[in-house]
């Protein structure tokens, strides 16, 4: 078994690789020389602290912020110095940590744009028909999220809840080859947790996940495996049994004191 | 709606009967000038209620169309079709460069950029004397004349620009629902998310800008057919700033406060300038009223009163947006 894994991961493109990655802020690293290498279809969860520098690595991923050291290799290709939006044309899709949806277009008008957003032409001048491919993407999309009652109610109205199922919806439109989620059962109700791993189950396997979470249920549920983020340090990674074992884990992160 | 439906109905009627029943002086002095005021202040009402981008250089924009237009047609002799293309071309083209150098800055910044791009066209237009004949600009223009009538006569002109005015304001609230409309109104809200969406938001705020320019242009031509002159004067600070002042009058978010407010500020600069020399003054009052008062500008008002009237004397009619989305 071991030796397929190593076999496989030698042979085809690992969805995600950083190499060496580090971020100053001025006088601070929120993150310090992280690998990390996500095989194609994992399902990887982050952890760490608040201020672990989690949301950091995110934002690197995206290219919403340039790291100061280490290279970024999405499906084989370098994308360190490629902008957000191209990164995200060729298949890479995230969540925030606190929802961010536009206030003031509607359920379907949020979903209809990250529909468009990987296409070209997503500046067309056309107004969309009702038999476009498109719509019925979308109707398709806030079905699988749970949001088909809300389609025409704007973003902004919607509950905390809402607003994640939405998100996820929009990251989903893109029909991304690797999801990242920034706490996604943050603020969520139990009834609402429960529905967000089913969902996350039942995602298609060839798409990759990494995400951040402070909900070990979900995060243990959901992952594989487990990597540990520490003041911007990776300082464990396993399966989320070993992780569960980790001596330093728990001193740093599990409240073992 | 349907009640929305019969209230711009009966505008529709009041306003293609107008020259049959209003008075001469109303309907080429007040009601063709805020009609063309209206179209170069719907400019910006795109790309400050859409896109979150408020620019004082539509006036400039407009204006350059006006130069474009002239310098065609009197200094080179060219038919004013080549006039046409070339004032559309011209507001166009400086809209691209303008928005280039200006969206890589937002908010105030932005607003002050876009100044010094009009300053830096009126200092261009005061100096140069080849292409924009320097301080006294461009004389004798003529608008184009269709089967032996010139457009500017005066019945025809107002329902020249009520045809314009009604053609802009219409592809403007069309644009709200195209795929370029949403994400401007999206990148209005978050850039960023737009961005990790897979749009290029300095791209498509140059693109909005630069349509922004295709329409300013559109107003500066009947404006320079109205003048029938173009000097440095048209697009000087004052100007510029009057753009923004109908604009915000009116409402910013709104597509119809464009027209609004220019007739508002159409009105005022006529009959206060009748009893008082201030008019800048009376100006600057209303302006900051509405500022103070209604932040939505006339249409906020408007909009206020009619759905209280809606409420109270008809019947309840449930809201629905017009994107169909
Ligand atoms: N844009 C920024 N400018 C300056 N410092 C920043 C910036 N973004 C993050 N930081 C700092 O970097 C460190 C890591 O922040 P980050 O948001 O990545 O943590 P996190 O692991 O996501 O934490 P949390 O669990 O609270 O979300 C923090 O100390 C934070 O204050
Ligand atoms: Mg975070």
């Amino acid at each position: 078994m071991v030796t397929v894994e190593l076999h496989r991961s030698q042979t085809a493109a690992r969805a995600l690789e950083l190499q060496g990655v580090s971020r100053r802020f001025g006088g601070l690293v929120a993150v310090r020389d992280v690998s990390l290498a996500l095989e194609p279809g994992e399902r990887r969860a982050i952890i760490g602290p608040n201020g672990a520098g989690k949301t950091t690595l995110f934002n690197i991923i995206t290219g919403e912020l340039r790291p100061t050291a280490g290279i970024i290799r999405f499906f084989g290709r370098d994308v360190t110095r490629l902008p957000p939006h191209q990164r995200i044309r060729l298949g890479l899709a995230r969540t925030y940590q606190t929802p961010l949806v536009f206030p003031r277009l509607s359920v379907a008008e949020n979903l209809y744009l990250a529909v468009r957003g990987v296409q070209p032409w997503r500046l067309s001048l056309r107004r969309p028909r009702a038999e476009d491919p498109e719509r019925v993407e979308v109707e398709r999309l806030a079905e699988l999220v749970g949001l088909r009652h809300a389609l025409h109610a704007l973003a902004g109205v919607l509950s905390h809840g809402e607003q994640r199922q939405l998100e996820l919806g929009m990251a989903l439109a893109s029909r991304p080859r690797l999801l990242l989620l920034d706490e996604p059962a943050a603020g969520l109700s139990p009834g609402e947790r429960e529905q967000l791993t089913a969902l996350l189950f039942a995602l298609d396997t060839e798409i990759t996940v990494l995400l951040i979470e402070h909900d070990m249920d979900v995060a243990f549920q959901v992952a594989q495996r487990v990597t540990v983020l520490h003041e911007g340090r990776v300082i464990a990674e396993g399966t989320p049994d070993e992780i569960a074992m980790n001596a330093t884990v728990q001193q740093v992160y599990l409240g073992g004191t | 709606m349907r009640k929305t439906r019969l209230l711009a109905a009966l505008l529709l009627l009041l306003l293609l009967t107008f020259p049959l029943w209003g008075s001469a002086y109303f309907v080429g002095r007040i009601f063709t000038p805020a009609l063309f005021f209206g179209i170069i202040a719907l400019s910006l009402s795109l790309l400050a209620g859409y896109g979150g981008m408020v620019s004082l250089a539509q006036m400039t924009l407009a204006g350059l169309a006006g130069y474009g237009y002239g310098y065609l047609t009197i200094t080179l002799g060219q038919p004013w079709w080549i006039g046409i293309l070339a004032g559309l071309a011209v507001a166009t083209l400086a809209a691209l460069v303008f928005g280039l150098i200006a969206v890589r800055s937002t908010g105030i910044y932005f607003l002050m950029i876009t100044v010094a791009l009009g300053m830096v066209a009126y200092a261009l237009a005061n100096q140069n004397r080849s292409i924009f004949g320097g301080h006294t600009g461009i004389l004798g223009i003529r608008a184009p004349e269709l089967f032996g009538h010139s457009l500017v006569e005066r019945t025809i002109f107002y329902y020249l620009c009520l045809a314009v005015g009604l053609a802009t304001y219409g592809f403007v609230r069309y644009l709200a629902g195209t795929p370029f409309g949403l994400a401007l109104q999206a990148l209005r809200d978050d850039p960023r998310r737009l961005c990790t969406l897979g749009y290029n938001v300095a791209l498509h705020r140059v693109a909005a800008f630069t349509l922004s320019g295709f329409l300013a242009g559109i107003g500066g031509l009947l404006l320079v057919w109205y003048n029938g002159a173009i000097s440095p004067t048209t697009i000087d600070l004052t100007r510029l700033i009057n753009i923004l002042v109908i604009a915000v009058i009116g409402g910013l978010a709104y597509a119809e406060g464009a027209f609004l407010g220019a007739l508002v500020f159409v009105l005022v600069t006529n009959f206060a300038s009748s009893f008082t020399q201030r008019f800048n003054t009376m100006i600057g009052l209303t302006f900051l009223a509405i500022v103070l008062f209604s932040p939505e500008g006339l249409s906020g008002i408007a909009l206020r009163l009619w759905s209280l009237l809606r409420r109270t004397l008809l019947t309840r009619v449930a809201p629905s947006r017009h994107t169909g989305l």
